[in-house]
């Protein structure tokens, strides 16, 4: 869908300073190397089963997190 | 008329199959893999199925080992991180929120230069005219441009919202492709293409491995349903001229068609956009400009002439 700004402008997410981060971003960070272990492994053909567990276990501590702050809101 | 159409969106062969057990980078195994023909997988059949039905699915178009170096370069723009996180500039009362998708990340490659310079194979992709010259032999009229946009989607169910693509006040984009590189998936994994034929019923499309699936850009109600695991695919934009290079050609029938599946497809629309986005003033924007738009565009059909009840909701 063409309707990403990724079309009007070049995306970059580069990797930021930890430092100062709320819980939310640290663990969106934790989550973002995860993915890139992952599929770094999946390119390289090794077992990705580990590593598929940690992810499944990082997505489930972040919609638990998002859902705690939603409920402050 | 424009602002309803586009609703509040301003949006703005090798047999190279690895063994799970003993897999090399294939960006290293097979550094000089013929690009495929690409004018040869887009058959008279699957011509005929784009121009009668609004979209075709072509099994094995590209081939394993090109879809694994596609694959490969994607995996490389995401260790790179020169992927972006998906989000939507929602204009409402002169006001823009910044609305984010869930667990999408892309980027569009001819915008992107250091993403072109990562990733070859993708590049030779964007650069090739094989498909879009085979395309325009299909729907006839030219296929000036084309433009290639990646992405990963993380699962944990990373979705897109019900969309058209392209607008024909504004663009005159033709076909949509797009190329599953999902080699593990399984029917538990979700993430179908569900694609909206109004007024034919919706097709769920599994994004399996090598699958390119072709549609009618402007014409073709469409979304992706969530996803529970990661999930890799990149698509291609085909245009009269190039990309925002005008209007297409007016079509006051297919015009009332857009409008008419957006008005019949209202609540599932407002039930995607909320499955796709966090929760947050930005999402509740979003919701609210929807309903805004449902409104106007049930006063547009009725002024038409169009019997809006019989449209009821999410028909048919």
């Amino acid at each position: 869908m063409p309707s990403s700004d990724a079309l009007l402008e070049p995306a970059s997410e580069p990797k930021k300073a930890r430092k100062g981060m709320t819980r939310a971003e640290k663990l969106a960070d934790d989550l973002d190397d995860l993915m890139i272990a992952y599929l770094k492994a999946s390119r390289e053909g090794k077992n990705t089963g580990g590593l598929k567990r940690k992810l499944e276990a990082a997505t489930a501590r972040m919609t638990a997190l998002q859902d705690e702050l939603r409920g402050k809101e | 008329m424009r602002a309803l159409s586009r609703g509040a969106w301003q949006r703005s062969h090798h047999s190279a199959r690895r063994s799970p057990n003993l897999r090399v980078p294939l960006s290293t195994a097979a550094p000089h893999a013929p690009f495929p023909d690409l004018a040869a997988a887009v058959d008279a059949r699957t011509c005929e199925r784009l121009r009668r039905d609004g979209y075709a699915v072509v099994d094995g178009a590209f081939g394993e080992t090109w879809c694994h170096l596609l694959r490969d370069d994607i995996i490389t723009l995401a260790e790179r991180r020169l992927l972006g996180r998906n989000a939507t500039h929602l204009v409402r009362g002169g006001t823009t929120s910044l609305l984010e998708k869930a667990n999408i990340f892309e980027t569009e490659l001819g915008a992107h230069e250091a993403a072109r310079a990562a990733a070859p194979r993708l590049d030779e992709l964007y650069r090739d005219a094989a498909l879009r010259d085979r395309l325009r032999a299909c729907v006839g009229g030219p296929l000036r441009s084309q433009s290639l946009k990646v992405q990963l989607n993380h699962g944990g169910g990373g979705c897109f919202p019900l969309h058209f693509d392209g607008d024909p006040a504004l663009d005159d984009m033709v076909v949509t492709a797009v190329l599953y590189l999902n080699p593990e998936w399984r029917e538990s994994d979700g993430g179908h293409l569900q694609l909206v034929p109004f007024p034919e019923a919706p097709v769920d499309i599994a994004p399996k491995f090598d699958r390119l699936v072709l549609f009618s850009s402007h014409s073709t109600l469409h979304r992706t349903l969530p996803s529970s695991q990661v999930r890799l695919c990149l698509t291609l934009w085909f245009y009269r001229t190039r990309p925002g290079g005008g209007a297409a050609p007016a079509d006051d029938a297919a015009v009332e068609k857009r409008l008419a599946a957006r008005y019949a497809y209202r609540d599932t629309w407002a039930r995607s956009i909320a499955e796709s986005h966090a929760p947050g003033p930005a999402l509740d924007a979003a919701l609210a400009a929807h309903a805004a738009d449902t409104l106007k565009i049930e006063k547009l059909l009725a002024a038409r002439g169009v019997d809006v009840a019989a449209l009821g909701a999410d028909a048919p």
